[in-house]
């Protein structure tokens, strides 16, 4: 036995936890961005408010709460206004238009137009453009960084919470860290319950401008969980588009009914 | 609903009083107005060119009013309207704020419906009146939610609710336990205004293993509350193995009661719990009798309650106990912790990490775990029971079909041992199958274990709410 033994070994001990230590604190350094900076959601504000209108391709599953799974396709067009306009080719025409006069569904075979009056009246079915989380006036809304998160394989997202006032609502954003683009978007009511989900994937850049071509929503409803799966191809941001495409025309052998009844 | 009377009245509210003068003449003129907060853009009708007459002030106002119903505010009214001979219009706003919310049939101070479906003091607008509804609708499960919109004496509005309540649920599903077999379990639960209850009743079906079980709880709690009281009790009778191969066979009947105050916040739930439990034992050699009284902290995380997508979700559940146990004259503590976290990680594929954990100063073997049950399910007929179990696993979910079929397959390992052992390790792998059509699912369970001799272990389980 060497003398002093037990005390070199705790020294060699003490000396191992020592080099340990720094070597931990040297990683953490590392992974902690330098400055870390609070992400800026304004990138994506921008980026938003420049687009005039957009048009794309849509397919689109739709899974109902009793297990129904519905499939559409067809080409979708929206304007920053709102407007939107869906020409669906299958599974048979259909054309939904969203105007500031209300919302309209109408069934070429039927020759029915289901009609929802009022302006945003289709807002909570169909989001006009896809990934948007602030329309209209900003000012009145509070927006609070909530930190970073990871997420799927070790992804990293800033999260922000958006209320305003008057609304018992809380929206929470999932954008990148470096502010380009929105990968979730959760609307919670008062007690963090979910009440409708977005998970957007898959961004391409058009334009100058992140958008996601996946876009996936889960809304809780009476009736149970509504699902559904839609996917943007050949997207083209700020064309002009034909006037009055957005204007619903009836003609005189269309019946009108509402909504409700589809 | 009363709105389109509101808008009538509202309509034919409109009192306009101007005072012209004659002989002035034709100028711009501005028009003032009073007791607007709600932003609306009204800005292009706050000046107005040449002198005005009646028409023109009425088309104004019907131009301000369409402007506030059409963006929800329904119960806007103009209450005069004043023309001044220096040319300036003023035009005086009854926005409508919501006085008074009342649900009908409860304590309003206590009902969270209340509060939720509109902010009192702030202007009426119908547009997040009707959203509101339908989200609590959906959130508190109800059949319907009337509400009344009346005026009240000085302009204002009242909401009257009159919920009805989806109040009673009932679950039931058969367990599959490669100890006591098929293990089946009836839970019926009612929600009332101030009171929920839930009975369980759990059984292992007879014949099949050397041990079985069978209990009946039931719990009471303080309804439509973020805290308040919860209570319960119940008995459980058991036939357990004092060995390893389950050829010394003791029963045991346990009866329990606790009572406590509960706090639950979203997806998180704290309970206190003071508890007693009663044991009279047939051939168990310590005695015949046992008792323990621990006051018990349970906290609760499930987010499943309040996350839409179900492979997206965090649980965890941690129950911690202290007492005093009179087999053993001795003070005790105990805990059991179990945990999952599921996470998307690529279209249809999710991951996952579970861990449960159980541990007790308790030395007597009918305050231990058996082993090869719960993640380390591994082992048929093998009754190996300590007092700490720690295991752990992690694997993949894949989304076969769209919302019905999930493969999950995974590793789990623990150890196990206790305060005089040798701590062992356990290793398995195994995949569920689980189908889930909705109001049913049924889960198929294969594991092998990897270290050990235990053989291939199937279960089945299935059950659905109705």
């Amino acid at each position: 036995m060497i003398p002093g033994g037990n005390g070199l070994k705790q020294r060699g001990q003490a000396d191992k936890m020592r080099k340990y230590i720094q070597c931990i604190i040297a990683i953490a350094l590392c992974a902690t961005p330098a400055g870390a900076e609070v992400p800026s959601f304004d990138r994506i504000i921008r980026d938003y408010n420049s687009i005039r209108t957009i048009s794309a391709s849509v397919k689109q599953q739709v899974y109902m709460p009793g297990g129904e799974a519905r499939y559409f396709s067809g080409d979708y067009y929206a304007d920053s206004s709102g407007n939107l306009r869906i020409d669906y080719s299958y599974p048979e025409q259909e054309t939904v238009i969203n105007n500031s006069t209300g919302f309209y569904w109408y069934i070429p075979a039927r020759r029915t137009v289901y009609v929802q009056k009022g302006r945003d009246s289709g807002r909570s079915m169909l989001n006009p453009l896809p990934g948007r989380i602030i329309e209209g006036d900003s000012s009145k809304l509070k927006l609070k960084y909530e930190g970073i998160r990871f997420y799927s394989f070790f992804k990293r997202a800033a999260v922000w919470s958006i209320t305003s006032e008057g609304s018992p609502l809380i929206i929470r954003v999932w954008t990148d860290p470096d502010g380009l683009y929105v990968i979730r978007k959760y609307v919670l009511d008062a007690n963090g319950i979910e009440l409708v989900r977005e998970n957007y994937s898959g961004h391409v850049t058009v334009g100058g401008v992140y958008l996601p071509s996946r876009v996936e929503v889960l809304a809780r409803t009476p009736a149970g969980v509504v699902h559904s799966h839609t996917e943007y191809s050949g997207i083209a941001v700020n064309l002009t588009l034909q006037r009055g495409l957005f204007v619903f025309k009836k003609s005189r052998d269309t019946a009108e009914r509402p909504l409700d009844e589809m | 609903m009363r709105c389109r009377a509101l808008r009538a009245v509202a309509l034919s509210a409109i009192v306009i009083c101007f005072i012209l003068f004659t002989g002035v003449p034709a100028y711009a003129g501005a028009v003032l107005f009073h007791g607007k907060t709600v932003d609306i853009d009204l800005s292009d009708l706050e000046f107005y060119d040449g002198r005005p007459d009646e028409t023109a002030v009425r088309s104004i106002c019907a131009e301000i009013i369409r402007r506030y119903h059409d963006r929800g505010y329904t119960a806007f009214c103009i209450k005069r309207a004043v023309l001044g001979d220096d040319g300036i219009l003023e035009i005086y706003f009854n926005e409508s704020v919501v006085r008074r919310i009342k649900v009908q049939g409860a304590d309003n101070s206590e009902n969270r419906i209340a509060a939720e479906i509109y902010t009192a003091g702030r202007v009426f607008n119908e547009f997040i009146l009707e959203d509101n509804i339908e989200i609590l609708k959906a959130k508190y499960m109800l059949a319907r939610l009337r509400v009344d919109v009346a005026r009240d004496n000085d302009g204002s509005v009242i909401l009257d609710l009159y919920p009805v309540r989806a109040s009673a649920t009932l679950d039931f599903y058969i367990a599959g336990d490669p100890l006591r077999g098929l293990v089946s379990v009836f839970t019926a639960g009612y929600a009332g205004e101030s009171l929920d209850s839930e009975i369980t009743l759990r059984s292992s079906l007879p014949g099949q293993t050397d041990v079985a079980f069978s209990s009946g709880q039931l719990r009471l709690r303080q309804g439509n509350a973020v805290s308040g009281f919860v209570t319960g009790a119940g008995a459980l009778y058991s036939e357990d193995s004092l060995d390893s191969e389950g050829l010394m066979i003791y029963s045991a009947v346990n009866a329990f009661a606790d009572c406590g105050w509960f706090f639950s916040r979203g997806a998180g739930r704290l309970e206190l719990l003071l508890s007693g439990s009663f044991y009279s034992l047939e051939d168990y050699p310590r005695g015949e009798r046992a008792m323990l009284f621990p006051l018990s902290l349970r906290a609760l995380y499930d987010d499943r309650r309040t996350a839409l997508d179900r492979n997206d979700y965090v649980l965890a559940e941690f129950t911690c106990s202290a007492g005093w146990n009179s087999m053993e004259h001795s003070a005790f503590v105990s805990y059991i912790f179990y945990s999952k976290l599921s996470v998307p990680l690529f279209r249809r594929l999710y991951g996952f990490v579970t861990a449960e954990s159980f541990f007790t100063t308790l030395a007597e073997r009918l305050f231990g775990r058996y082993v090869f049950t719960g993640l380390l399910a591994c082992r048929r007929d093998d009754y190996t029971a300590k007092s700490a179990v720690h295991s752990a696993g992690s694997g993949f979910t894949l989304e076969l079909i769209k919302d019905h079929i999930y493969l999950s397959p995974g590793v789990y390992g623990g150890m196990y041992g206790g305060s005089t052992d040798v701590y062992r390790s356990a290793w398995c792998a195994g995949a569920d199958i689980l189908w889930d059509a909705g109001l049913v699912a049924v889960d198929f369970r294969i594991v092998r274990e990897i270290s050990g001799p235990g053989g291939m272990i199937f279960t089945l389980s299935a059950g659905g709410r109705f």
